[in-house]
């Protein structure tokens, strides 16, 4: 059961990326890049490596403390056709522009700052948003996301989603009764892939 | 990770400390009225139960408001309860305690007690959110 089965609250999705840089085509080596040209379950592996229990990828790194997602995916770029002779017009389907994603956190200096060296070096990323609506295994050393096995030992539902983007702004928000924030755009290369998940066995991507 | 009892422990930290102490204003918390009733004193009581800061994951934060009752003897002016609402907000207004963060305080003035008529009320409240 790997994909989520049921509606509920995303309250445990996480972001997370690869501090590889990012290469057209397949990767030379995993320890080295990070292909555009290859399969999920190869960008999973990036991130974790499946077994019991599962252990965070040595390249993995976590954007924790996030307050807000926003939408997920590339919006549809709709044009109206006008047709001759007819009383109303078409529509077809054009090239949808690339989305650019906006993300707010709590923001802690010291922890975000990695985000500001990203922007500052617009280097090309594999991002990975793990839409989970039950708590996951937060890895105590660099904050991403490992599925969490439950008592009766089923794997914890989650769905991922990846993408290349780079961080295209940071910007800093100060509150006087509210947590400071920090506002992050992502600009994204190309689309979104997912939603991907396995079961125990490594399997089940979809 | 701010749990309810870390809350608690860190205003308790405030009443405990000297700066409160030399004031010789006795300090309570909830569920605990003096045996002897002083002339002039506090209850505290804190009230987690606003809405905490907003995150994805499990963040543990905690929202709410802490309301200080002061007593002083009634029939004796206003003024006592404006000094001793002064010395809480030098004590509390805006400032970071362990993890608790607190804002600006807020005096309503209660009154003669219902339960005490040889006392004056008047209620310090202030918002906080514990990270």
């Amino acid at each position: 059961m790997p994909n989520i089965t049921s509606i509920g609250a995303g309250m445990y999705t996480s972001l997370a990326y690869i501090k590889l840089p990012v290469v057209e085509g397949n990767a030379s080596d995993p320890t080295v890049d990070v292909g555009k040209g290859d399969t999920p379950a190869e960008w999973t592996a990036y991130f974790e490596t499946i077994g019991t229990p599962w252990v965070v990828g040595d390249d993995a790194r976590a954007f924790g403390r996030i307050r807000e997602f926003p939408n997920l995916g590339v919006p549809a770029n709709v044009v109206n056709v006008p047709q001759y002779g007819q009383a109303v017009s078409s529509q077809i389907t054009g090239q949808s522009d690339a989305p650019s994603m906006d993300f707010t956190f709590n923001y802690v200096p010291e922890e975000h700052g990695e985000i500001a060296t990203m922007r500052e070096s617009g280097d090309t990323y594999l991002f990975r948003v793990r839409l989970a609506n039950a708590k996951q295994v937060v890895d105590a050393k660099d904050g991403v996301n490992l599925p969490l096995i439950d008592d009766d030992g089923d794997i914890r539902e989650f769905s991922d989603f990846y993408f290349f983007g780079s961080v295209a702004s940071f910007e800093v928000v100060p509150n006087l009764t509210d947590s400071n924030q920090l506002n992050v755009t992502l600009t994204v290369d190309g689309g979104m892939s997912g939603p991907h998940s396995y079961d125990a066995a490594g399997t089940n991507y979809t | 990770m701010a749990k309810y009892v870390e809350i608690l422990s860190s205003i308790d930290s405030v009443f405990a400390s000297n700066d409160w102490q030399g004031l010789s204003i006795p300090a309570y918390p909830a569920n605990l009225w003096p045996a002897t009733v002083p002339d002039e004193f506090v209850i505290y009581e804190i009230i987690p139960s606003g809405q905490p800061v907003a995150e994805y994951s499990d963040p543990n934060y905690k929202g709410g408001i802490i309301i200080i009752q002061l007593y002083v003897k009634a029939n004796s002016g206003p003024a006592r309860v404006y000094e001793v609402a002064d010395e809480l907000a030098t004590l509390f207004q805006r400032d970071l305690i362990k993890d608790t963060q607190l804002y600006d305080g807020t005096l309503a003035i209660k009154g003669i007690d219902k339960d005490d008529t040889s006392l004056f009320r008047a209620d310090y409240s202030l918002q906080f959110n514990s990270f």
